[in-house]
């Protein structure tokens, strides 16, 4: 036949198919197809001599059985709770609990000297400049990093004194506050300057408090730890750089 | 050709102990149309002061943070060691 057919609707009964095209022959569409599919699985497709598919919108379609790569040239938007599943790839000899990557997220937060233990704030006033404080959020595994400085001495907020738990508050989300499932996770101080009676043998550390937004700040004494206290951070330009990695229930 | 710059709150997450997560979205508009963002993040903790919070993050906190809730949320901090 070579004249063409030009057809409006196609409505097969239901269980029957519409096959176009013979064996061996294809289907050539040299306009422009609109309109949406809306339910139902595209399968069997062949993707040979297709170098791109530049797909805008895909509506209602369950499943894309494609032997070929796929190019989207929007973003690819999940519904909240969902994301990619490895479920199909091998899995380690350890306890695997989730194989769903369901978050990605990057920006920024404001870090703030507090008790670790109470969130409370422990200085007023004091100029504190932030440098850099960003975070990536990876699943639920977050990681921040900062460069804080004060630009002029402290003074105790009400209630607080030189001998207080220091930490740093602000963690743009909250610890898991099951660290037996999740684990207790340390941070990692690149640098610190102009600590008041900072000894030269102290290391300074810490880890992240479960069920806060705060991270302690300790150090290293003979055989264990000590709290990092409110004093030492006390003094005009002490400044500290750290970062880590911790899981968040969200 | 007109350039502005807003921030809104455009996440507000609830967690199971009470902690309230709130994400500010810093947005540079051309014409009214978003050309780039950034987000910042904090978290309210049960009893937290709210002083200069999102509105909608204070009447979520009023109502969600009764003494109940802030008992519990001290004690599973205390279960941890604080740690």
């Amino acid at each position: 036949m070579s004249s063409n057919l030009r057809v409006n609707n196609i409505l097969p009964s239901v269980g029957t198919n519409v096959a176009i095209g013979t064996a061996g022959g294809s289907v050539t569409l040299t306009g422009s197809v609109s309109g949406s599919i809306t339910s139902g699985t595209i399968s069997g497709v062949s993707t040979a001599g297709i170098t791109t598919a530049y797909i805008n919108t895909l509506s209602g379609i369950s499943t894309i059985d494609a032997s070929a790569a796929v190019s989207i040239n929007q973003n690819l938007v999940f519904a909240s709770g969902k994301g990619i599943d490895f479920s199909a790839t091998a899995n380690s000899s350890g306890t695997m609990t989730s194989e769903l990557l369901s978050d990605y997220e990057r920006g920024t937060w404001t870090p703030s000297f507090v008790q670790p233990a109470t969130s409370a704030n422990m200085y007023v006033n004091n100029g504190l400049t932030i440098y850099h404080a960003d975070y990536v959020k990876i699943g639920n595994l977050v990681y921040v990093s900062c460069y804080i400085q004060n630009d002029a001495s402290f003074s105790y907020d009400t209630g607080r004194s030189g001998t207080d738990s220091l930490g740093i508050g602000g963690l743009p989300f909250t610890v898991s506050n099951t660290p037996t499932d999740s684990g207790y996770h340390p941070i990692y101080v690149g640098y610190f300057n102009n600590w008041t009676s900072w000894s030269a043998s102290y290391t300074p550390m810490g880890y992240f408090t479960a069920g806060t937004n705060n991270i302690t700040l300790v150090y290293a004494v003979l055989n264990g730890i000590t709290n990092i206290t409110a004093t030492y951070m006390y003094s005009s330009n002490s400044n500290i750089i750290l970062s880590g990695w911790y899981r968040t229930d969200s | 050709m007109a350039l502005e710059e807003k921030s809104v709150v455009d996440k507000i997450e609830v967690l199971l102990e009470g902690q309230i997560q709130v994400r500010t979205k810093n947005q540079v508009l051309k014409d009214g149309k978003e050309i780039a963002a950034t987000f910042h993040r904090h978290v309210l903790n049960p009893g937290s002061d709210l002083t200069g919070q999102d509105p909608k993050v204070v009447t979520i906190a009023e109502a969600l943070w009764t003494p109940e809730v802030i008992a519990a949320y001290q004690a599973s901090l205390e279960s941890n060691n604080n740690l």
